[in-house]
C-alpha cells in the first residue's frame, strides 16, 4: 500500500500545485497557458498508458511518468517570459524562474524586499505578502527606481511543504506605459493646441467686434454729419431754384443770372462735402457698400442727362457710343454714376472748344469706358500724379477739392477694374482721354449676361 | 407758410397735402410752389402733429423728411401700415441722404426724393402721386 499512498500523495501534491499555478496563470491573464493545458497535463498523467505488471513495475512507470511531467513543468516555467517567483511567508525567495533571474538576478534564499528592491526592511505600504498568503490575490503595478514598470499577479501558493507562499508573476510593461505615457502627452499636447486655437479665435471675434462696432460708429457718424452739413445747404438750393425758376413771382434776367451763379455755388459746396466725406468712407472700406446686378447703359444715360445742362451752357458737343445690347455688370450704379459724373465734368470743365465723348466698348471679360475730350490737356509732369489725393492740375483754374479722379479710381478699383489717363488724347492728338474698365464676372465667376435689368435703388444711407 | 389751409377753390382740385420737416425754409419754399398750384397745404414741424394731422384733415397726399425732431420720419409709414391707419394717403419721402432701400421696400413710400430738389420735377411727382390716388 506504500507505493500506493505515496502515488496518492505525489499526485496530490503535484495537482493542488498545478491547479495553483493555473488559477493564477488564468487570473494573471497575462500569461497565456491556461487551465486547460494544465488540466490536459495532469489528465495525461494519470491515465497514462500503464498495462498491468506488478507494483515496482507500476511504481517505476509512475515515477517515470511524474519525472515526464515535471521535465515539461519546468520547461514550461523556464521558457515563459513572464518572471515566477515564489516567496515564503518569512520574505524568502523560494523560487525564481529563469526569466525573473534574467530581470532581476538569482535572489534563491535572500529577502524579496533587499533583493527586488534594495531595502532593508519590508517594503512599507505597498507589499501585497501578508494579504496573500491569507489567500487573498492581487493585481497591480509597480515602477521600480529605474523606471521599469511591472504588471504584477500575486497568488497564494502552498509550497511543497505545505508552506503558505506567495506566487507572483511579473510582466514587464514600461513599453506599453511609455507608449500610454505617450499617447497621453499627445492628447495633453493636442487639446493644449485646440485650446490656444479656441483662445486666438476668440481674440479674433472680438476684434472683428470691435472692427463691426467701429465700422457701425463710422457710419452713423457720417450719417450726421452729412445729414447737418447738407441740410440747411439742400434747402437753400431748392428755395433758390424755386424763386428762379417763378414760383415766387416773376424773374427778370439779370436776377435769374445771378440766382444761377448762387445755385452753382451751392452745387459746388454739395459736392466739396460729398467728396469730404468719400474719405472716411474711404478710409473705413465703406465707399461702395453693395454691389448689384445693372444695367451699365443706363447708369452711362443717367450720368450724361445729368452733365447735358453743362456742356449746353459752354456749347459743347456730347456725344455717346453705347453697345446696343446693354451690357449687366455687377456694383454699385451710385457710385459708377459718381465716377462717370466726375469724368464728364472734367472733361466740359477743361474744355472750352469742340466736344467730349463716353464710349463704352463690351467685351466678353470686361467693359472699357472712355471718355475723350478735346480740351486743354494734362502737362506730361501732372500725369503720372493726376490720381493723387487733392492734386490740382497745373494748368487749369478751377473749382475743385483735388479728390475726384482719386475717388473715382478707388471706386473703380473696388468693382475689380483700372482707369487711367492719357493726353493728348491718342485717337484726336489732342485733349486727354480718361479710360476705366470693369469686370463682367461676377464673384462667383459667373458671367453677367447682357439683359436689360432695371437698377435698384443705390445702397443705404452712407 | 401757413399752418392752416387757405379753403380756396383751385385747379388742383382742393387735394389735400400736409408737409412735415423741420426746416422752415424748405417748408415755405414747398408751401410756395404747392400753392402756386392750387393745393392745400398744410405744414407741421414733427412726426406727433404730423400722426394728428393724418386722422383729422384726411389728407390726400403726405411728404415728409426722414429726419424730424421728435423722431424718425419713417415712423410715420411704419404706422400707418401697421395700424392701417390713413389708408390711400400718398406718402413721399425726402432725404438730404441716399435712400435707404431696406426701408424703402419694407414702407413702400409712393416716391422717395433727395434733396436739393427742382420745384418743376418736386411739382410732377406731387401731380403723379396724386392721380395714382385717384384710380
Amino acid at each position: 500500500m506504500k507505493p500506493l499512498t505515496s502515488r496518492a500523495s505525489r499526485l496530490l501534491m503535484l495537482s493542488g500545485m498545478g491547479a495553483s499555478l493555473g488559477g493564477l496563470l488564468i487570473s494573471g491573464g497575462a500569461i497565456h497557458l491556461g487551465l486547460p493545458v494544465m488540466l490536459g497535463l495532469f489528465v495525461g498523467t494519470m491515465v497514462g498508458p500503464f498495462t498491468g505488471g506488478n507494483e515496482a513495475e507500476w511504481a517505476r512507470h509512475l515515477e517515470k511518468l511524474l519525472k515526464g511531467e515535471r521535465d515539461r513543468f519546468m520547461g514550461i516555467l523556464n521558457s515563459l517570459e513572464e518572471g515566477v517567483i515564489i516567496i515564503g511567508p518569512d520574505r524568502i525567495i523560494r523560487f525564481m524562474n529563469p526569466s525573473m533571474a534574467r530581470q532581476f538576478g538569482d535572489g534563491t534564499g535572500i529577502r524579496c524586499h533587499k533583493h527586488l528592491h534594495g531595502m532593508e526592511e519590508p517594503c512599507q505600504g505597498f507589499c501585497k505578502l501578508p494579504d496573500v498568503v491569507k489567500g487573498a490575490t492581487e493585481r497591480w503595478e509597480r515602477r521600480f527606481a529605474d523606471g521599469t514598470v511591472y504588471e504584477i499577479v500575486s497568488s497564494p501558493f502552498a509550497d511543497s511543504d505545505q508552506t503558505p507562499c506567495m506566487l507572483a508573476a511579473y510582466r514587464n510593461v514600461t513599453r506599453e506605459k511609455l507608449i500610454e505615457l505617450e499617447l497621453m502627452e499627445l492628447s495633453q499636447i493636442k487639446s493644449d493646441l485646440l485650446l490656444e486655437k479656441t483662445r486666438e479665435l476668440e481674440l479674433i471675434s472680438k476684434d472683428v467686434d470691435k472692427l463691426r462696432e467701429e465700422k457701425r460708429r463710422i457710419i452713423r457718424f457720417l450719417s450726421a454729419i452729412t445729414h447737418d452739413l447738407r441740410a440747411p445747404l439742400s434747402a437753400t438750393q431748392s428755395c433758390l431754384w424755386a424763386i428762379r425758376d417763378g414760383y415766387a413771382g416773376p424773374v427778370n434776367d439779370e436776377q435769374k443770372d445771378l440766382l444761377q451763379r448762387s445755385t452753382r455755388r451751392i452745387d459746388g459746396l454739395l459736392a466739396l462735402i460729398s467728396d469730404l466725406l468719400d474719405i472716411p468712407r474711404m478710409e473705413a472700406g465703406l465707399l461702395v457698400q453693395e454691389m448689384v446686378e445693372l444695367s451699365f447703359n443706363d447708369v452711362v444715360e443717367r450720368s450724361v442727362d445729368s452733365v447735358e445742362r453743362l456742356a449746353k451752357e459752354k456749347h459743347l458737343t456730347l456725344n455717346v457710343d453705347l453697345p446696343e445690347v446693354t451690357p449687366v455688370i455687377c456694383g454699385s450704379s451710385r457710385r459708377l454714376q459718381q465716377v462717370l459724373i466726375n469724368l464728364l465734368s472734367n472733361a466740359i470743365n477743361y474744355t472750352e472748344q469742340g466736344g467730349i465723348s463716353v464710349r463704352v466698348i463690351a467685351t466678353e471679360d470686361e467693359l472699357r469706358v472712355e471718355v475723350a475730350d478735346s480740351g486743354v490737356g494734362i502737362p506730361p509732369q501732372d500725369l503720372p500724379k493726376l490720381f493723387q489725393d487733392f492734386f490740382r492740375g497745373s494748368n487749369v483754374k478751377s473749382d475743385g477739392t483735388g479728390l475726384g479722379l482719386s475717388l473715382s479710381r478707388r471706386i473703380v478699383e473696388v468693382h475689380g477694374g483700372r482707369m487711367w489717363a492719357e493726353s493728348p488724347c491718342p485717337e484726336t492728338g489732342e485733349g486727354s482721354k480718361f479710360t476705366f474698365t470693369l469686370p463682367r464676372k461676377t464673384d462667383t465667376g459667373k458671367t453677367v449676361g447682357s439683359r436689360a435689368a432695371s437698377d435698384a435703388v443705390s445702397e443705404n444711407q452712407v | 407758410m401757413s399752418q392752416e389751409s387757405s379753403g380756396r377753390s383751385t385747379v388742383a382740385g382742393g387735394k389735400k397735402i400736409i408737409v412735415v420737416d423741420d426746416d422752415h425754409l424748405l417748408t415755405r419754399t414747398i408751401d410756395m410752389g404747392l400753392r402756386n398750384r392750387g393745393y392745400e397745404v398744410k405744414v407741421l414741424y414733427s412726426a406727433a402733429a404730423a400722426v394728428k394731422s393724418l386722422i383729422h384733415d384726411k389728407p390726400d397726399l403726405i411728404v415728409l423728411d426722414i429726419r424730424l425732431p421728435d423722431c424718425d420720419g419713417w415712423f410715420i409709414p411704419e404706422l400707418m401700415r401697421e395700424l392701417e391707419m390713413a389708408q390711400g394717403v400718398a406718402v413721399i419721402v425726402m432725404s438730404v441722404l441716399d435712400p435707404d432701400r431696406n426701408m424703402i421696400t419694407l414702407n413702400k413710400p409712393y416716391a422717395f426724393i433727395q434733396k436739393p430738389f427742382d420745384m418743376g420735377e418736386f411739382i410732377h411727382l406731387v401731380e403723379k402721386s396724386l392721380a395714382t390716388g385717384e384710380k
